[in-house]
């Protein structure tokens, strides 16, 4: 009678293990991000526009297949620059025109993908996911735990800061959301999250990475020596009306800025 | 079981707890400089009063290395002989950038239940902190993406990890930018004081404030001057909080300070609680901070546009400032998004002197000159240390470690 039970719930456990190997095969795929104007790579050092500022967080990463099934993907944990839940993207050297910027860089983002799967697009949110927006900067985990990304006038983080330098004049975007209710760390809801959601065409062994095209992002802004252009998300802000239809916010068109690289 | 062991094991493991018991590291009772009739603040839980967490704070406070450039400490906008606000309209942050608002008194910032002029967020200290430290639109201290540099000067500092191990006693590395955050919030917190000529003559003391004072006082809670409606209670102000607050009290008003070409709108960048909730009827909300020290505290209002008590009440008076000419022009007496309790009044000569002398009664000298509220950096140690040669956080490499 034992043995048999034995045998019973051998035979059990080793059918649960295959069937949760098989679906927690996943393989580590990195994601390079890089920038560009006008086709051009741009950086802190490149001749005008260079970049002033570029630091984003990503996250909320899903793969769909041809059949419309959606599978999460996480992220590995490097504790600096990505939590499973959130990693950050920064591509400003801190040297140049980043004059507000630091040195570290960080290019790559690592997913887990499910091994021996068909997916046709991979979708993410530049932002942070709610449940870890609005939490003490100073306790938190990294990436969260960079002073320079948390905005604490907004009680949340800023998604994405993005700036340009001209040669004559610097124009930026803060990204975060606003309109929010409650109080600093232990906010309800925000009324605009201002996440911005991107859906991309992807197979991993055709694509290197995601490219930020900043020309596309400031496409409606008008550069001018004397006229310093820039947006803080704020409700009311009507410079905001330029940019922000390029990230799909405020609009029913999907964002125009973000695009895959090939291999 | 081995009936002896048994309980020779259990009295050792009782008087052992009993040892540790006596042995934690709690915090004391702190004893507020209140009187018995006066509500105690709300304290986070996370972070109760202690004397050593104050001291501690007090340094941090009046340390000019907390800022990118060494060249201001939070003093620079929080002077204490002006109530720990510095008598510009608007200040000028450690690299240049001018803020859009007027600095705002500290003094009994510890009752406020939302800090900042236009904020529906922000409820402590701990929190309101942070932007002037890490903001950068504007910049004030600049120490944002620069946690690194900060801490390697409080750790090297010859005075800082004697005084974080105090603050901080549980704590086997106590030297962060959380720990600090909290020292200073607790040394901002502790700024409590109700020991003006008016508050001594609430206590009883009939000679403490003039005639005209008296009868100020009588106007300033009077239906027809309606001061009282925003800046009144313990603290003179609107969306204040204690320990024993049951409900959250929390306004914003706009008083009909621009009405930009009629259309109610308000100087850019500077629209109010507006900015945060994006609905127009918020338009130029803002909080009706304390009145107490306001004698102290000029010039007035969020951007600070009016210089003098006088110019205030006129503006009260009126129902509403009318800017004639420039690119604020309009009546703010015809805005629509004015409040309601500030619809005008008709008042003597005399009764304005006599707001004024009341206003006036609630200057609290003790508090504007109290010595354990003062820099410890002047009285005791030379500033030798601060100037340390080539020792900048703006020359550091910034970075997170």
């Amino acid at each position: 009678m034992r043995a048999k039970l034995f045998h019973m719930r051998l035979t059990a456990f080793s059918i649960l293990i295959l069937v949760l190997s098989g679906c927690s095969e996943r393989q580590s795929v990195e994601l390079v991000f890089s920038a560009s104007f006008g086709e051009q790579p741009v950086s802190c050092t490149s001749s005008a526009p260079s970049l002033n500022d570029l630091r984003f967080f990503v996250s909320e990463f899903s793969a769909i297949d041809a059949d419309g099934k959606r599978v999460s993907l996480g992220l590995s944990d490097d504790d600096e620059f990505q939590s499973p839940a959130v990693a950050l993207v920064d591509l400003e050297s801190g040297d140049g025109s980043c004059t507000n910027g630091t040195p570290e860089l960080n290019a790559d983002v690592t997913i887990q993908l499910p091994k021996d799967a068909d997916f046709q697009s991979l979708e993410f949110s530049v932002g942070v996911p709610f449940a870890s927006n609005h939490q003490d900067p100073l306790s938190a985990a990294a990436p969260l735990d960079d002073s320079a990304m948390h905005w604490h006038w907004r009680s949340g983080y800023k998604f994405m800061r993005a700036g340009l330098d001209t040669g004559e004049a610097v124009s930026w975007l803060h990204l975060g959301s606003t309109g929010c209710v409650g109080q600093t760390r232990a906010i309800q809801s925000c009324k605009n999250p201002n996440r911005v959601t991107v859906t991309l065409p992807y197979q991993a062994a055709l694509v290197r990475g995601v490219d930020v095209q900043l020309d596309q992002l400031f496409l409606e802004v008008e550069f001018s020596a004397d006229r310093q252009f820039d947006c803080s998300s704020g409700p009311l802000e009507e410079s905001c009306l330029a940019v922000f239809p390029a990230l799909g916010l405020g609009v029913n068109t999907p964002q125009a800025v973000f695009r895959v690289t090939p291999e | 079981m081995n009936r002896p062991l048994l309980t020779g094991g259990l009295a050792v493991a009782v008087l052992g707890a009993i040892v540790l018991f006596m042995l934690r590291q709690g915090p004391q009772d702190y004893v507020w400089n209140l009187s018995d009739d006066l509500p105690r603040p709300s304290v986070p839980a996370n972070n109760p009063m202690t004397d050593e967490k104050v001291e501690l704070g007090r340094w941090l406070f009046y340390d000019t290395r907390l800022s990118v450039n060494r060249s201001m400490s939070c003093e620079a906008c929080h002077i204490q002989a002006l109530a720990f606000t510095d008598g510009q309209a608007r200040p000028v942050g450690a690299t240049g950038d001018l803020h859009p608002r007027s600095s705002m008194s500290l003094i009994n910032a510890a009752f406020a239940a939302r800090l900042n002029w236009a904020d529906p967020l922000t409820a402590t200290l701990e929190d309101q902190m942070l932007t002037p430290l890490f903001g950068d639109n504007p910049i004030e201290m600049g120490l944002g993406g620069r946690e690194g540099a900060l801490l390697s000067m409080l750790q090297e500092d010859s005075r800082y990890p004697q005084l974080f191990n105090e603050a901080f006693p549980t704590q086997d590395e106590p030297i962060s930018t959380l720990n600090m955050v909290r020292a200073i919030g607790s040394f901002v917190r502790s700024l409590v004081s109700f020991r003006s000529p008016y508050d001594r003559y609430l206590a009883g003391d009939d000679t403490a404030i003039s005639a005209s004072a008296k009868q100020g006082e009588q106007l300033f809670f009077d239906e027809r001057f309606e001061c009282f409606h925003c800046h009144g209670g313990f603290n003179f102000a609107d969306s204040s909080t204690h320990e024993s607050t049951r409900v959250e009290r929390i306004a914003f008003h706009n008083t009909g300070l621009y009405n930009i070409q009629n259309s109610g709108a308000y100087p850019e960048g500077n629209e109010g609680l507006a900015e945060h909730t994006g609905e127009r009827r918020d338009i130029g909300r803002f909080k009706a901070p304390s009145l107490r020290n306001v004698a102290v505290t000029a010039p007035y209002m969020h951007d600070g546009s009016m210089q003098t008590l006088e110019d205030v009440l006129a503006h009260y008076a009126r129902g509403g400032r009318l800017i004639e000419e420039g690119a604020h022009a309009g009546d703010g007496n015809t805005s629509p998004y004015k409040s309601e309790f500030v619809r005008g009044f008709e008042a003597s000569d005399e009764e304005i002197a006599a707001l004024i002398a009341f206003l006036e009664s609630l200057t609290d000298e003790e508090a504007l000159t109290d010595r354990r509220w003062s820099s410890p950096w002047t009285s005791r140690i030379s500033r030798r240390e601060t100037r340390r040669e080539g020792e900048s956080l703006s020359h550091a490499t910034p970075g997170k470690d």
